[in-house]
């Protein structure tokens, strides 16, 4: 707990994994490789997965991408701004929202295990959709805590 | 208390070092307060710890 009250500890995790994921996103989109592991079939009577799979054919992903790269970095450039430590209320906030990040990620395994099992043709979508939907709640809770916290 | 000596939650939270919205957490009851910064409430109203928070009332974790 003692290296959370560094609001840099914060700011390198999110830095890190919101790059990683940018990078990847960016690789990926348009990539000939990554458009053929996607489903071409519409084998799913879903509009949902169907415009999803669309989204990510059509190269979308790299501005999900640049968006967690400018999250990202408010989160770097506030967090850099503030010249106190987190203090012990400010911690547990911040320690809560990473032990619900964490316990989401542990069901998603099993959600998305149970997705893929579903309708195999879908896979690479369910995972990418997950990532998504996982990475960007965070992203937006720790962005909204930063800024609310960056004059106290 | 807080109230009686005349003081906002910001200076308050000045006096004992944490940020206002933790003096807000304490006072309505959504956080429980390390012994260290009760300990430093405590001696800022120069009063002791049991005297400033209702553990009588509140429930144990």
């Amino acid at each position: 707990m003692r290296i959370m009250r560094k609001p840099v500890t914060n700011a390198v995790f999110i830095a890190v994994i919101s790059v990683f994921y940018a990078t990847v996103f960016i690789i990926i989109s348009g990539h000939i490789e990554f458009e053929r592991m996607l489903n071409h079939k519409q084998t799913l009577n879903s509009a949902f997965w169907n415009e999803w799979s669309v989204f990510l054919k059509e190269g979308n992903m790299k501005y999900i991408g640049l968006i967690y790269l400018i999250l990202a970095a408010a989160v770097v450039f506030l967090s850099l701004m503030r010249r106190k430590n987190y203090d012990e209320y400010q911690i547990s906030i911040l320690a809560k929202s990473f032990i619900t990040a964490g316990t989401v990620m542990v069901f998603l395994f099993p959600l998305a295990l149970l997705l893929v099992l579903s309708d195999p043709n879908y896979s690479i979508e369910t995972i990418m959709f997950l990532v998504v939907a996982h990475w960007s709640a965070f992203l937006i809770a720790d962005l909204f805590l930063v800024i609310r916290w960056c004059k106290s | 208390m807080r109230e009686k000596a005349l003081l906002t939650q910001k200076e308050l939270s000045e006096k004992v070092g944490v940020s206002r919205q933790a003096i807000n957490a304490i006072e309505t009851g959504k956080f429980a307060p390390s012994i260290w910064l009760a300990y430093d409430l405590a001696k800022y109203f120069e009063m002791s710890i049991e005297e400033l928070f209702d553990f009588e009332g509140s429930e144990r974790k």
